[in-house]
Order: C-alpha cells, then sequence, then structure tokens
C-alpha cells in the first residue's frame, strides 16, 4: 500500500497537469534618490499587519579595508551602542518597547539595520535610523563593551564548536586568491582589540553616509506617510565623500585548488567542492541556480545519497550579493577514507551534466523547486527576505524591480543552458577541494 | 493585551479530526501539517517520530519534487508531521502525511534511541527528563498511547484551493478509526532547586538551562508571566540578556521563553551556552536576576515596554506560515487581558520561579569547570536559603 502510493505521489509530483504554476505576485515599487544620494525603496503589502524599515550599507565583509579583518562586523555591533539622540541602549529600548523585532548582519557586499514592527512605529523607527546615520556617539566603554560581545561571538560561535564556521568562513580562503573575497571576515582577537574610537568615527563617515546606502520601507504603511517622514528625517543627512569599493574581482582558476585544516574539536571530517558561480545576471548564472537544485537541494536531488548540503552565498542566497561568489557542495562523514568516493560522486554528477542535457521531467521538477525556493527566501522572517532583495538590487543595481523579473529568469532557463553552465564553469580544474579534519 | 489571530475556518470532520484552514500570505505556497497531541509518560513520544520519519522516507523524493520536505516535530505535548508545499500539490501532500500517520504501527519496534549530539540539544533533553520524569512504573507496560483522530488536527496554511483541500482530508482520513484516548501528562511537583551536572569531555563550552514549570494559557496568571518572561529574559533588552551579555560579555544569545503543550502543560526557561571558565559567574547573574525580579516589582515604564513587546511579537510570530501553524495547534485565540502592574510580575516571578521550583543543568566538561562545580552548588544553596 505503501510503495502503491509512494509511485502515485511521484508520478504526480512529476506531472506537467498537476502543477500549473502559481507565481508571486507582482510587487508595487516606489523608488527614487534622495538629492543626497539615499536610495528609497517603498514596497507596500496589503497581506501584511507588520512594516519592516531595512537600512543597507554598502560596506561588508569583503569590501572592510585591508588590514581591518573583521571591522566591518564589529562596526555593525557599534551602531547598536548610541547615536546623537539615543545614548547606549535607547535604541534597543525603543524599538522592544513598540514592539519592534530588529537585528543587524554582516554580509559579503553590505551590512544591513533593520527593525519589524507594528505600523504605529514607522515614523520613530525612521526617526531612530536617521539618526544613526547622521552620526555615531560612542566611548571608550561601548567600543570596549562590543570588542568583549564580538570576540564572545567569534569564540561561541567558531573556535569553540567542532566544525565552527565550516564552510561559509573556510571555503573562501582556499578559493579565492584577491584578499577582499580571501580574509578571514569574522576577523582575529588581536586585532578586533587594536581598533580605536578614531578608526570606528572614521569608519562611519567613510561609508555610513547616504550616498552609500539604500534604505526599504515594506509591509503595512501608506506611501505617502513614509515619503513625508523620510523627506524629514533623512533628506538633511549630508552626502558624504564618493564610496570607491574596492576591486574583488578574482582572476579566472586554472587548475583544482587543495585545502586541507586540522579541527581539534572535530570528531568526524566534513568536506566542501566548491566552484566560482557565473557573472549575475547571465544565462549561466540562472542555469546554475536550476543545477543546485537538481544536484543538492532536497531529498530528490542527485547527490542526496551522500548526504550533500550546501548552496551559493551560504550567508544568505542566490540573490543578495554582489561580485565574485562560490557554489559550495559540503558533506560530513564518517572517515577520511570515504573522501576520493565522495569528491568521485560530485565529479561523476558534474560530468554527467556536461555529457548530455537533462531532460525534460529533470528540467521542470528543478524549475518547480528553484520557484519554491524563491518563495521561502521572500517569505524569511515573516516577509524580511523581500525587503533584502529590494534592498540588494537597489544597492547593486540601481533596480529593485529586478525582484519581479526573477520568476521569469527561471523559466527561461534550457537544458542546452544547464549544459553550457556546467561545461563552463563547473569542470574539475575549477573545483576547490577542502577539508577539514579531526586531530 | 490583545493577541490578533486571523479569523480560522474550522470543521469538524467524522470521526472527529480537527481541520483548520488558514488562507495566508502571497506566496503560492501551502504548509500541511497533521498535529498531533501525545502527552505521554512513558516515553513513547521520540519512539513514535522515529517511526513517522521510517514511514516517510518512501515519500520523500515526491515531497521534494513539490517543492517542499517531510519532517516529524517533537515538542512537549505533540508530535507534528509537516510538509510544506508549492500549492498545487496540498491535496497529495495531505495524503501523503495521512498515510504516514495512519502507517506508523506497522514500523514500531526497533527504533534505537538516537543521544543528542551537541551541548545544546543535551542541555535541553536533560532538562526535559528532570522536569518530566518518565515513568517506570506498570503503566508503561501496555504500549505506546493512543493516535486517533480525536488527538488529530490537520493545519493547512497559505495559498489553497479550498474545495480541493477539503476534499482530500476527507478521503485521506475519513475512515480512521479511534484508537483511544491519549492520556494528558504533568509536570510532576517539582522539588528542588534541581542542580544536574552532565560531563562532556572537552567541551570547550558550557551550556547552562534554568527553569520551572508554570501554570499554562488557561490560567489568569499567564498573560502576567508573559511579561515576566520579557522583562526578564526574553528580549534582548531585557535584565538577563543585558547582564550577561551586554555587561559582562558572558554569553552571545541568552534567551528565556515559556513552552507551552496543546494540553495546557508549560514551563519556562532561560538558556545560555557560555565559555567555561565564566560558567559560574553566568549562572550566578542568572540566579540574582531571578532574585531580584521576584523581590522588588519593576517600574511602570519597565512593564508597558514588555507589554508593547509582546503586543509586536505575537504578530511577529503570526507573520509565518509556520507561525500561524504553530497558533492554530496550540489554540491561541483573540482575547483580553487585563494590563499587568509591576507588583503582578514581581508575584508571579517570586511564586513561579521559587528557588525550590528551579530545575538548573549545566553541560560541559565538568572536570575541567574545577572549583566552579563547588561554587555554583553553593550559589543555587544560596538561593535556597537567602539571608
Amino acid at each position: 500500500m505503501t510503495r502503491l502510493l509512494a509511485a502515485l505521489a511521484l508520478a504526480l509530483a512529476t506531472s506537467t497537469a498537476a502543477a500549473q504554476p502559481m507565481r508571486y505576485p507582482v510587487i508595487p515599487i516606489q523608488y527614487e534618490h534622495l538629492p543626497n544620494g539615499l536610495k528609497v525603496v517603498l514596497a507596500p503589502d496589503s497581506s501584511a499587519s507588520l512594516v519592516m524599515i531595512g537600512v543597507y550599507y554598502a560596506i561588508g565583509q569583503r569590501t572592510e579595508p585591508v588590514g581591518r579583518e573583521g571591522f566591518a562586523h564589529l562596526f555593525e555591533h557599534l551602531m547598536f551602542e548610541g547615536s546623537t539622540n539615543l545614548p547606549p541602549g535607547a535604541l534597543i529600548r525603543l524599538i522592544e518597547s513598540n514592539g519592534g523585532t530588529f537585528n543587524g548582519n554582516t554580509r559579503f557586499d553590505f551590512t544591513d539595520y533593520f527593525e519589524i514592527t507594528p505600523p504605529a512605529a514607522l515614523e520613530r523607527m525612521l526617526w531612530a535610523e536617521a539618526d544613526r546615520m547622521r552620526g555615531l556617539v560612542v566611548d571608550d566603554a561601548a567600543l570596549g563593551r562590543q570588542k568583549a560581545i564580538v570576540k564572545s561571538e567569534i569564540r561561541l560561535s567558531y573556535v569553540n564548536q567542532p566544525d565552527g564556521g565550516f564552510p561559509w568562513l573556510d571555503v573562501p580562503q582556499v578559493a579565492n586568491r584577491n584578499w577582499q573575497n580571501a580574509h578571514d571576515f569574522r576577523g582575529r582577537p588581536d586585532e578586533i582589540d587594536s581598533a580605536t574610537l578614531a578608526d570606528a568615527r572614521a569608519f562611519h563617515s567613510a561609508y555610513y553616509v547616504p550616498n552609500n546606502a539604500v534604505l526599504v520601507v515594506s509591509g503595512a504603511f501608506r506611501v505617502s506617510e513614509a515619503q513625508a517622514w523620510i523627506d524629514k528625517y533623512f533628506s538633511e543627512i549630508p552626502r558624504g565623500d564618493v564610496v570607491r569599493r574596492p576591486d574583488v574581482t578574482e582572476p579566472p582558476q586554472t587548475a583544482e585548488r587543495r585545502g586541507v585544516r586540522i579541527d581539534s574539536l572535530a570528531k568526524r571530517p566534513v568536506l566542501a567542492v566548491a566552484f566560482h558561480m557565473p557573472p549575475r545576471h547571465t544565462r549561466a548564472f540562472w542555469a546554475t541556480v536550476l543545477i543546485d537544485q537538481l544536484l543538492i537541494q532536497g531529498e530528490d536531488s542527485w547527490l542526496a545519497p551522500d548526504a550533500v548540503f550546501g548552496g551559493t552565498n551560504l550567508q544568505g542566497n542566490f540573490y543578495n550579493y554582489e561580485g565574485p561568489m562560490l557554489w559550495t557542495i559540503a558533506a560530513r562523514y564518517r572517515s577520511l577514507d570515504q573522501t576520493d568516493t565522495i569528491v568521485r560522486s560530485i565529479q561523476d554528477a558534474l560530468a554527467r551534466l556536461r555529457k548530455q542535457p537533462v531532460d525534460s521531467t529533470a528540467l521542470r521538477v528543478a524549475r518547480q523547486k528553484a520557484h519554491s525556493a524563491y518563495y521561502d527566501i521572500l517569505d524569511n522572517l515573516g516577509g524580511f527576505g523581500r525587503l533584502d532583495l529590494l534592498a540588494s538590487f537597489a544597492l547593486f543595481d540601481d533596480d529593485p524591480a529586478e525582484i519581479n523579473r526573477i520568476e521569469a529568469s527561471l523559466d527561461e532557463v534550457t537544458a542546452a543552458d544547464i549544459q553550457a553552465a556546467a561545461r563552463d564553469y563547473l569542470a574539475p580544474k575549477q573545483a576547490t577541494i577542502y577539508v577539514r579534519r579531526p586531530a | 493585551m490583545c493577541l490578533l489571530v486571523p479569523a480560522l475556518v474550522v470543521a469538524q470532520r467524522r470521526p472527529s479530526v480537527a481541520v483548520t484552514l488558514l488562507p495566508f500570505g502571497a506566496s503560492p505556497k501551502a504548509l500541511v501539517r497533521v498535529a498531533l497531541t501525545m502527552d505521554d509518560d512513558c516515553g513513547w513520544r521520540p519512539v513514535l517520530a522515529h517511526a513517522f520519519e521510517r514511514a516517510g522516507r518512501p515519500f520523500a523524493d515526491s515531497l521534494a519534487h513539490m517543492g517542499g520536505a517531510f519532517a516529524v516535530t517533537t515538542r512537549p505535548g505533540r508530535i507534528d508531521l509537516t510538509a510544506d508545499v508549492l500549492s498545487p500539490f496540498a491535496p497529495a501532500a495531505i495524503a501523503i502525511l495521512a498515510g504516514v500517520v495512519r502507517s506508523r504501527y506497522s514500523d514500531l519496534g526497533a527504533e534505537p534511541a538516537v543521544p543528542p549530539s551537541n551541548l545544546d540539544s543535551t542541555a535541553a533533553a536533560t532538562f526535559q527528563d528532570a522536569l518530566f520524569p518518565v515513568t517506570q512504573s506498570g503503566s508503561c507496560s501496555g504500549g505506546p498511547p493512543a493516535i486517533g483522530p480525536q488527538a488529530t488536527r490537520v493545519i493547512i496554511v497559505g495559498r489553497f484551493e479550498t474545495p480541493l483541500v477539503q476534499q482530500a482530508i476527507i478521503t485521506a482520513f475519513a475512515h480512521w478509526l479511534s484508537l483511544g484516548t491519549a492520556v494528558p501528562r504533568t509536570a510532576h511537583d517539582p522539588v528542588g532547586p534541581s542542580l544536574t551536572f552532565v560531563h562532556r569531555a572537552g567541551a570547550k563550552q558550557v551550556a547552562l538551562v534554568v527553569g520551572a514549570p508554570t501554570p499554562g494559557p488557561a490560567d489568569s496568571d499567564f498573560a502576567r508571566l508573559r511579561v515576566m518572561n520579557t522583562v526578564l529574559g526574553g528580549g534582548v533588552f531585557s535584565r538577563i540578556t543585558r547582564n550577561i551579555r551586554e555587561a559582562k560579555g558572558y554569553a552571545y544569545a541568552p534567551a528565556s521563553v515559556l513552552v507551552t503543550a496543546p494540553s495546557g502543560t508549560t514551563y519556562w526557561t532561560e538558556t545560555a551556552d557560555v565559555a567555561a571558565n565564566v560558567a559560574e559567574p553566568a549562572l550566578s547573574e542568572i540566579i540574582a536576576e531571578i532574585t531580584r525580579l521576584g523581590a522588588a516589582a519593576p517600574d511602570t515604564t519597565e512593564v508597558s515596554g514588555a507589554e508593547r513587546y509582546l503586543v509586536g511579537r505575537s504578530l511577529f510570530d503570526l507573520s509565518t506560515r509556520l507561525g500561524q501553524a504553530d497558533a492554530a495547534e496550540l489554540g491561541i485565540t483573540t482575547r483580553d487581558s487585563p494590563p499587568s502592574t509591576g507588583e503582578d510580575v514581581r508575584r508571579v516571578a517570586h511564586t513561579y520561579l521559587a528557588p525550590q521550583r528551579l530545575t538548573i543543568v549545566v553541560v560541559g566538561d565538568t572536570l575541567a569547570l574545577g572549583p566552579q562545580l563547588a561554587a555554583m552548588r553553593k550559589a543555587v544553596s544560596t538561593f535556597l536559603a537567602p539571608e
């Protein structure tokens, strides 16, 4: 009986008739640049009961200055310590006592700050974000406090954990050659300790300026009210100097790269096989989104028997980065002598993609899954994912409406695109193989 | 205070599977959940969960094709079978989950016990065992507790075709016969404080859990307990978090929660992962904050801020398909509660987090902790008999 039901379910899941595509509604977007350079995206959502406010600065862990490993992350913490009208602790108290949830994140190409609150708190949140964009007011005590918290985060989340930071933190250091992409994003405790108040103020002046930022309001709000408040609180913030993005390009990879690290806390090995992603907005890029689904996402993926996991931009997703990125296949396994078998299994799956086009059923299922994964991204944190993509496309492409073209791009991928992407970007010489093993 | 929950479409299908259909959100996905009320004193819940996981494996490919995955989760008093699939596949997912639920007895018995693998899960499991000890009496000899329609709720959240989904539920569950009535269980009367150390050789950090059973949502003190939890450890601006994260840097993400089972069984916990060298001071500070709140009423600003935070947090929790399903399963309804006063908050902290009610679990390398072990015992005993 179970076998019969399973067979019926599988037939249904792969049939063309069953899944008449339903799509995400077009997201209404109002987009403008304030005279001081601040990009503003307004995306009301009539189905939402909360409003989300996000401020994204185009300074991330990859673009932090040379010699300042981990500083972008430390600075993210400092932004909660105090501004002109908000002494230490006041911002968090303001958000929570207005029913809000908040966070900040340091990612490859940006640092974000967001609040998710009842609609009545929107003006207060905009005022607070403008206050900390206008100026940071911190002292040595605040800096010391946040240094301790950041070092505690590093210790508790990475140093003291088996497999801590694997693979998102380790693999870029082996696969990349440009320091911007290959340094230790979390930073070393001694470098974190060396940061001074002058450094912090200089960092704010250089990067936390309106012409290096995007403000997004998404969810339950009135556009006219939001526009008036944004004009009131943000438009007078002075434009900063032009922010020059460092060169983050990677030289082409012409031979396989390998790396090994001993993990004294680990009980079993882990491995990663990584490839450089095709450039964004290309057919090869969209084909790789589907290849990810075919090979490693879900119990039906080709490499599921090897218990693999991974994806692209392991601190985010396919859509919220700019510049070089890795597509990573990772696996946890029992003993080191299985390493070559697992690597061979991965290479065989990629060779199969290169050898012939996938059949129409595999293509349809991969596309189905890619759409589903995209909806999960949008729905993350009750719709915060939607804000995150709007901010990313505004920040990187000056075009938040790109979000409304993603599903069409997924639908346009052909079997030939997949074969070409595997051939051009996923060849053995383009692989980085990294093993982290117990002592 | 008012908990806002969208209107529920609720129906009863013979022979009494409860059904909740919740149109929700913009994404063309539907979360399908079969929720089983599963209070038992005999430790069957994890065994049954593993049986369900095994019964679901033949369908893993199909559900993945549908844009979802099969998940079995166990929480206090419940087992949930969930698949979050693309909308057109909601009826098929209902049929699959129904098949899994109804097949589980045929695959029971050889399920291995899977021990917790990391410090946090070990601490949580140890805490659960201490708070809800498994009965060793003859009452456990009769096999697993009954699972049947009367202990089952089918919940669909998202975008879906209502007639198709209703028909799928009727087809899948209409002929499911009752197997008996599950017996609710409750936490034992706490005698404590109970302090349990679990040794994990080589662990560089320590997982701390401090908690106690509390009244559930049906009790008039529950709303006050939620405010108390927010003041004490539930928000980033809470007292324990400000103390051991912001002021002292002992922990990165300490947090407290109130956990409720469908039966109403409820407990409060504060959890914190800390470096081994500060385990004792971190535990002492947690206990000190509990003591302070039980001794002196917080001011109006702190209490009203916590209440506003809870309103927003409730909306946030309901902003996902998963959150909507949880709310439907636990029967959260729109209801007004009178505002809490500072004295209310002090009283519930003093009453329900009294020393003799606390269960404390410390997981780490107890050999490396050395003198901290004695200091922790002393801190707890001092708490029990304050000067």
